[in-house]
């Protein structure tokens, strides 16, 4: 078992929550403060620092356009960006916790490619009716469904590869048919794709770019509250988190009902990742890489560090790949998708070369 | 028998010599460096397959006319295309496409002869002779559809790729007789792929398909290399619209219709221009953006491209026409609506077919004046029962009637008794106003 996992000395139960320094906590939240006021300010139509902060203060002198620019596009792409960002990464610990694999991740073990098969679904499932008059007419209900769809989407498949765990022993194997999961779920979404109009397709090539740029504020309704139940689900289960890193054995003898445990851990990584896929598209990269970061930054396994750290670390990383994503001064804009894997992938690699022992956990 | 097996036993047990030199493979590695070698020369050489499509040098026609007389007494000239060129020999035309799908490297060399003639001795390498005129047609793409019913030839289509999409009335009876078959093998638009099958039994002596410079899209390869005559139109990369509906010419050089083709093509310029004419000294001209984003990103056509040569012959301000661009642009939606926010007018509007849909994507929409004032057309007037738009097939032989539907938004007062023909007005709800 690799030190990535391996938290602290087992000195016997309760552990003690490792220190981290308050400093560290303070610095984070700087750094997400600063990259959320960049994210207002930098675009593709230049607006004054000045104006963006008057016009979060409320000061109605600033151009309208100015105010719309920074009220109903930049304020709801920061925020889904810190929601998503947290979301994915959170899914990220969980999986790499639950399997015990430090490559596991929603996007590896073909979460997000359950997800995309159930919203392939529900866009097919619309375009009889129109699915845009859809989601007029059910309003809110529509996104719920969208919702729905991703997270039954990303439960199957996740469902799936538990199951299948149960009989495998290596969770190198665990993860190829995680990865092949994620081939044919793909490959369902193609082959339903022949059949439907060219239109449609486009919409879905373009939601698969990824972008945080599509939730707009009645979204926002759903959305939010949805991802904040999920990281509020993920966080309560630190303890029995903790527990999962030593091997189920181990947390069936701390008295974690690991039957149960590993439930919640399957609903919430799937209503995290499934919903953040639902309305930005399957996004990679940040699930694997967030919680590496995390365990860098504080130096621990234990979960009730690493829960606030990922969501804090997410916001930040999520950001900041959207900030690049839209090329400050530039008035073109880049798939989101294509900066997390050039952000993220080398922070994969280089985790591995640093740890290359990580690469032996579990095989 | 015996012979084989004394053979196999001494070619198992062959080796090289000591003195073979190391890339015959004597060495630790084996045969690996002989058969990388054998690679690499087979990717300088070229691959040794005969290739069709080739750039090729103009063909310089043999002095004097024959004594026989002119095969080809109709000859098409072209004023507006770029895509394309025609030329007359004594003995054949030859078409090139220039430029069959956009940054393309390779151009496409027909020469057409009489049926029944020889080929001219002077054939430019890669160049396909096609005998005309051509009697059995494949389509596989539908922007060069509605030239069939103009020239009077849709008889001689025996397939198309798509036929849910038709909305041309006379190709939709040939279809609904059973007298063209469905050639595709799935995918639509500018994706779908052909039933190779079905082209083998329906035996065309032409197949028309457009080009996409995507392997995994393009048709052209594999027919061409199944010994199928295949034209590829580059007629969407056009970036005028009397340029694109101009290859009404080059279907009608495969049927020595080019009198028809001309006769058409004339008016057709004639009342174009006509129209622009009449708006080209107003004052008046009305701000206009297109499209609508999808997934926060806005593409929104270049100002060097198709739309924008429409939306400045309309008398409209196009806000984008300051780019040169022939392609979509890849915008921001705050640059959008920096931009467009107090336009007059917004046409296109992706597949809406009413102001609730578009709320209902995005209830950002309504900070555009266009959106508040309810002046959004989108060109998805007349679509077939199996979604296609004839915006983009009969739209393309009558730039004219398109440019009317055009003017009829920004200057309605130029066109009285014209009818919004593709576009429309989008209503509030579905069936309502």
């Amino acid at each position: 078992m690799g030190s990535w996992e391996n938290p602290r000395p087992c000195t016997g139960d309760p552990h003690p929550i490792p220190r981290v320094s308050p400093l560290l906590w303070a610095a984070l939240w700087a750094v997400l403060a600063g990259v959320f006021l960049l994210e207002l300010c930098l675009g593709s139509v230049t607006i004054p620092f000045k104006s963006v902060l008057a016009i979060l203060m409320g000061n109605s002198e600033v151009p309208e356009g100015w105010r719309q620019i920074v009220l109903l596009f930049r304020l709801p792409r920061a925020v889904t960006a810190m929601l998503a960002g947290a979301a994915l990464g959170m899914a990220g610990l969980m999986m790499q916790t639950l399997f015990r694999n430090p490559l596991a991740d929603p996007f590896v073990l073909g979460i997000s490619s359950g997800a995309s098969l159930g919203v392939a679904i529900v866009v097919m499932a619309a375009w009889g009716l129109g699915w845009t008059a859809l989601i007029q007419k059910a309003g809110i209900s529509a996104g719920a469904s969208l919702i729905l769809a991703a997270t039954a989407g990303a439960m199957g498949i996740l469902g799936i590869v538990m199951a299948l765990a149960r009989r495998v022993e290596s969770n190198v194997t665990l993860l190829i048919i995680g990865l092949m999961f994620g081939y044919i779920t793909g490959s369902l979404v193609t082959i339903l794709f022949q059949f439907t109009q060219e239109q449609q397709m486009q919409t879905y090539i373009t939601w698969t770019f990824g972008s945080f740029g599509g939730v707009t504020w009645r979204h926002m309704t759903l959305f939010a509250p949805t991802l904040l139940v999920g990281l509020l689900v993920a966080w309560s289960l630190s303890k029995s988190l903790n527990a999962f890193l030593l091997g189920e054995g181990y947390a069936r003898s701390m008295g974690v009902n690991v039957g149960a445990v590993r439930l919640w851990i399957i609903v919430g990584a799937s209503l995290l990742a499934g919903t953040v896929t639902a309305y930005c598209g399957p996004i990679g990269f940040l699930g694997i890489a967030i919680p590496h970061l995390c365990r860098m930054l504080m130096k621990t396994s234990d979960h009730h560090v690493l829960a606030p750290a990922v969501i804090l670390v997410g916001a930040i990383v999520a950001l900041a790949a959207d900030l690049l994503a839209q090329v400050p001064g530039a008035r073109v804009v880049l798939p989101l998708n294509a900066v997390t894997a050039l952000i993220g992938a080398p922070v994969v690699v280089g985790i591995i070369l640093r740890r290359r022992h990580t690469m032996e956990v579990g095989a | 028998m015996k012979g084989i097996a004394r053979l196999a036993r001494c070619a198992g047990r062959w080796r090289f010599p000591a003195w073979a030199p190391w890339f015959l493979g004597s060495g630790r590695h084996g045969a690996m460096p002989t058969l990388l070698a054998v690679w690499l020369c087979w990717c300088l050489a070229g691959t040794p397959f005969p290739v069709h499509a080739a750039a090729s040098p103009k063909v310089t026609a043999p002095g004097g006319p024959t004594a026989l007389g002119d095969p080809f007494p109709h000859r098409a000239q072209l004023r507006y295309a770029t895509g394309f060129t025609l030329s007359y020999h004594d003995t054949h035309k030859e078409i090139q496409v220039l430029t069959p799908w956009r940054d393309a490297r390779v151009t496409f060399t027909y020469i057409l002869i009489p049926r029944g003639a020889s080929p001219p001795s002077s054939v430019p390498p890669g160049a396909m002779v096609v005998e005309i005129p051509v009697q059995r047609v494949v389509l596989g793409t539908t922007t060069i559809l509605t030239f069939f019913p103009m020239l009077g030839v849709e008889e001689t289509l025996v397939g198309f790729s798509g036929r849910k999409l038709v909305n041309t009335p006379e190709v939709v009876r040939l279809i609904e007789e059973g007298r063209i078959e469905e050639v595709s093998a799935g995918g639509d638009g500018m994706t779908r792929q052909l039933n190779l099958e079905m082209l083998f039994m329906l035996q065309p002596d032409l197949v028309l398909v457009h080009g996409t410079g995507i392997p995994q899209f393009d048709t052209h390869p594999k027919l061409l290399e199944a010994g199928f005559k295949t034209g590829v139109a580059g007629n969407y990369m056009e970036s005028s619209p009397l340029a694109r509906a101009e290859w009404i010419k080059f279907v009608a050089a495969f049927f020595n219709r080019e009198n028809v083709a001309e006769k058409l093509f004339s008016q057709m310029e004639e009342s174009y221009h006509a129209q622009a004419e009449r708006v080209r000294g107003l004052k008046d001209r009305p701000t206009v953006f297109c499209g609508m984003p999808l997934q926060s990103t806005w593409y929104m056509p270049g100002g060097g491209g198709y739309i924008a040569t429409f939306l400045r012959d309309a008398g409209a301000d196009y806000l984008w026409s300051d780019d040169d661009t022939a392609g979509n642009m890849a915008l921001s939606v705050e640059v959008v609506l920096e931009r467009a926010r107090n336009a007059d007018v917004w046409i296109n509007p992706g597949a809406a077919g009413t102001m609730d849909e578009l709320l209902g994507v995005d209830e950002r929409f309504s900070l555009f004046r266009a959106f508040q004032t309810g002046r959004v057309y989108n060109n998805n007037a007349r679509i077939s029962p199996g979604g296609g738009n004839d915006y983009w097939e009969t739209g393309v032989g009558r730039p004219d009637r398109v440019l009317a539907d055009l003017i009829k938004i920004f200057h309605p007062e130029l066109v009285p008794s014209h009818e919004l023909y593709w576009h429309q007005k989008l209503p509030w709800q579905r069936g309502g106003k």
